[in-house]
């Protein structure tokens, strides 16, 4: 799935007046060798990811978000669906593309596609429809079941930044106890907007 | 020597050609590179964000965002004259560092050239004032 978004290198071809242009598609690649474009710190930050994808659904109209974490999981929620309010692109699309954010002011951009250059894994959760962007997540997984329980929220996205970001509150040998009730309760960090 | 004199003796050098980057659509690329003048018209139907113009940045790493914001995506060399420069300067054209918007900053200038200097754009890339290539 992950190639479909990344594939098309910059490659060469020939203008009608036979002068080599390089044609530029691969945007995927270019946020990631730009880090310091994106993150105040120049490498990648996962309150900084959490923050931009909310930012993007409550500039499409949200009016209630939410965001949890669950172990190593971010989720960004809310109750209106803004992965499929922009019609020129499908969802993965979005997640593979530098797409402008004109009501966020000149030069602005979507941030999926910072999910998909920056994070081992990308899931998203609209109803009972449950899309696997990046990484392998088993269909069993406890992020799905918690995503899905969050009904009233019209769209939720997941993501890991990488394996050291688990919220410590609950040490097993130094890593986060994940799944657990008392976990996604003390975790969870809702925002009524 | 008069005062007026010692008073341009110390004024900077004129500055040499300005080399800048437009990074669009492919086929916008290509038509451009093949002599396309600069349109009012088109300019503001194809503009994604902010005010109608021609952006060109001083960084290529830079055009290179905004032709990926249009993949297929392509990057034009432009290389404007001093005279050019200042001519379009005239016509309200500016050099300004490139706002950041939400989620992306960037690292060099853009220098604008509103859509009123685009007769004077197209002027002076004819009398080869500006030298277009592809990048």
């Amino acid at each position: 799935m992950l190639q479909s978004v990344e594939g098309g290198r910059g490659d060469c071809c020939q203008t009608p007046l036979e002068i080599p242009m390089k044609i530029y598609e691969d945007a995927v690649s270019y946020v990631r060798k730009n880090p310091e474009r994106f993150f105040r710190m120049g490498s990648p930050d996962a309150i900084e990811l959490a923050t931009h994808v909310l930012g993007d659904a409550l500039i499409s109209g949200a009016k209630e978000t939410c965001t949890l974490r669950l172990g190593d999981w971010w989720i960004v929620g809310g109750d209106v669906d803004w992965l499929t309010n922009h019609k020129q692109y499908t969802i993965h699309e979005l997640f593979g593309r530098i797409v402008a954010l004109p009501e966020a002011g000149p030069n602005s951009m979507r941030a999926e596609i910072l999910l998909t250059a920056f994070t081992e894994a990308v899931i998203t959760v609209a109803g009972d429809d449950c899309l696997t962007i990046k990484g392998d997540v088993p269909k069993d997984a406890e992020i799905w079941h918690l995503m899905k329980s969050l009904t009233p929220l019209k769209r939720l996205v997941a993501f890991q930044l990488n394996s050291h970001d688990a919220l410590p509150l609950k040490h097993t040998g130094g890593r986060v106890k994940e799944g657990s009730k008392e976990q996604r309760l003390k975790s969870r960090n809702q925002t009524f907007l | 020597m008069t005062v007026a004199r010692k008073a341009r003796d110390k004024t900077p050098k004129s500055e040499g050609p300005m080399t800048a980057f437009h990074g669009t659509d492919i086929t916008s690329a290509r038509n451009i590179l093949q002599g396309e003048k600069l349109d009012v018209a088109k300019a503001t139907a194809k503009k994604i964000d902010g005010p109608p113009g021609f952006f060109l940045a001083t960084e290529v790493a830079d055009a290179e965002f905004f032709a990926l914001r249009r993949v297929p995506g392509g990057i034009l060399e432009f290389i404007l004259s001093p005279k050019a420069v200042e001519q379009l300067k005239s016509f309200g054209a500016v050099r300004r560092p490139i706002p950041p918007g939400k989620t992306a900053r960037f690292i060099g200038d853009e220098f604008v050239i509103p859509t009123e200097a685009f007769e004077c754009f197209n002027q002076l890339r004819e009398a080869g004032e500006i030298v277009v290539k592809p990048h």
